[in-house]
């Protein structure tokens, strides 16, 4: 499923403190199009430092990152129009209703606005949140909140995704329809950044997995060769192996102890 | 999106900012959400009673009476026949505390959105520096 044609994303050595602490320490990695890659990682590994660094978000870096096939020093923000991005944080301008938030949005990439509005609520009716649409996003529930950053992040049709957690919130259904939507996004072309800490979507969905340990790739390929390395049955064993952590019984119980106490 | 008098007279310096090598009309849109947002803010100006703001830019002409009370009881201060360092360092303390505090409660959710970066920093928008 991977077309080797030439690298999306490349990046060569990336390095990044954040004053005296290193968080990336030599990250190396090509991403072609129409790959879903699963991003996983322990806490504080460097997972969405690497995406804020591509998205032009964090500055003081130190390496080489292409995309597109020019240089992100350049200081060119041209690639910005092909990129689309779902943080983990759901930031969003609540104040606003989904119908004028996301017009600005299509205002931002630089898209007609009468065209944005059309796909906007055409969207939001697949959803299932159309009777929303010029209610206060304060209003909303967090899983419609979640929906409506997902139609923003895609509004502009990117060739490229970042998606730091994005079923977070969701009801089951929605949850369904989202994963279909990113395998049909990929069959695509298009190139799909799936950060998550719930392994079985990312097992399920993700044709190629990086896992970033203490800011370096630990483990970088897809599910069957992880396994086959590994011989352990789903990611998240293999995960726990790669991570060097096994010691979560005695974590639990010392856990449940200490709630105990008088 | 709703006209505002303020972007309108900012028109008029439409030459300067493109001089300058800004993206007149992505600022003039940012501008327009930014007034959006900030007339439906709770309102937070000192003597300002809770109530509901209409979606206008009267949140400015609101904050005109506070400050025409707070003339008025300057007045009184004044007025009083003391000493004139007495009256005049009340005088002063009073418009000094009630503007920076009115400043700070006025600017400070407009322009300094913390989610303004996350928000507008990854779409395609040229930031000076």
């Amino acid at each position: 499923m991977e077309n080797k044609k030439e690298a999306v994303i490349s990046i060569n050595n990336l390095h990044m403190s954040f004053g005296s602490k290193q968080v990336l320490k030599g990250i190396n990695l090509e991403v072609y199009p129409g790959q879903i890659i699963g991003y996983i990682g322990s806490n504080g590994a460097g997972k969405s430092t690497t995406i804020k660094i591509m998205l032009g978000l964090l500055e003081g870096y130190e390496g080489n990152i292409k995309i597109f096939g020019s240089e992100l020093l350049n200081g060119n923000i041209e690639y910005k129009k092909r990129i689309g991005y779902v943080p983990e944080s759901a930031e969003i301008y609540d104040t606003l209703t989904a119908r004028e938030y996301l017009m600005f949005i299509g205002d931002l990439y630089g898209k007609d606005s009468k065209q944005t509005e059309k796909k906007a609520v055409k969207l939001m009716k697949l959803f299932g949140i159309q009777e929303v649409l010029d209610a206060r996003i304060s209003s909303y529930s967090k899983g419609m909140k979640q929906k409506v950053m997902i139609i923003s992040c895609l509004l502009h049709n990117p060739d490229v995704l970042f998606l730091d957690e994005p079923l977070s919130g969701l009801d089951a259904n929605s949850v369904i329809l989202v994963k279909e939507l990113l395998v049909a996004l990929a069959k695509q072309g298009k190139t799909i950044f799936y950060s998550s800490h719930i392994m079985d979507v990312v097992e399920k969905i993700s044709n190629r997995i990086i896992l970033l340990r203490d800011g370096q790739i630990l483990a970088d390929g897809s599910f069957e060769e992880l396994r086959r390395k590994s011989q352990d049955e789903s990611l998240e064993q293999i995960f726990n192996q790669l991570t060097g952590f096994n010691e979560h019984q005695s974590i639990v119980e010392e856990f449940v102890s200490i709630i105990a106490e008088e | 999106m709703k006209e505002f008098k303020t972007l309108i007279i900012l028109d008029r310096f439409r030459k300067m900012f493109e001089k300058m090598g800004i993206d007149y009309d992505l600022m003039r849109r940012i501008l327009q959400v930014k007034f959006v947002m900030d007339g439906r803010k709770v309102p937070s100006v000192v003597g300002n009673v809770k109530e509901k703001n209409k979606e206008t830019e009267n949140n400015f002409l609101k904050s005109l009476w506070a400050y025409a009370l707070m003339g008025i009881i300057n007045v009184i201060f004044v007025t009083l026949n003391v000493s004139y360092l007495f009256q005049m360092s009340l005088v002063f303390g009073i418009t000094m505390f009630m503007v920076m505090t009115s400043l700070i409660s006025d600017f400070s959710s407009v322009l300094l959105d913390v989610r303004d970066k996350n928000l507008i920093l990854s779409k395609p928008v040229i930031i000076l520096r």
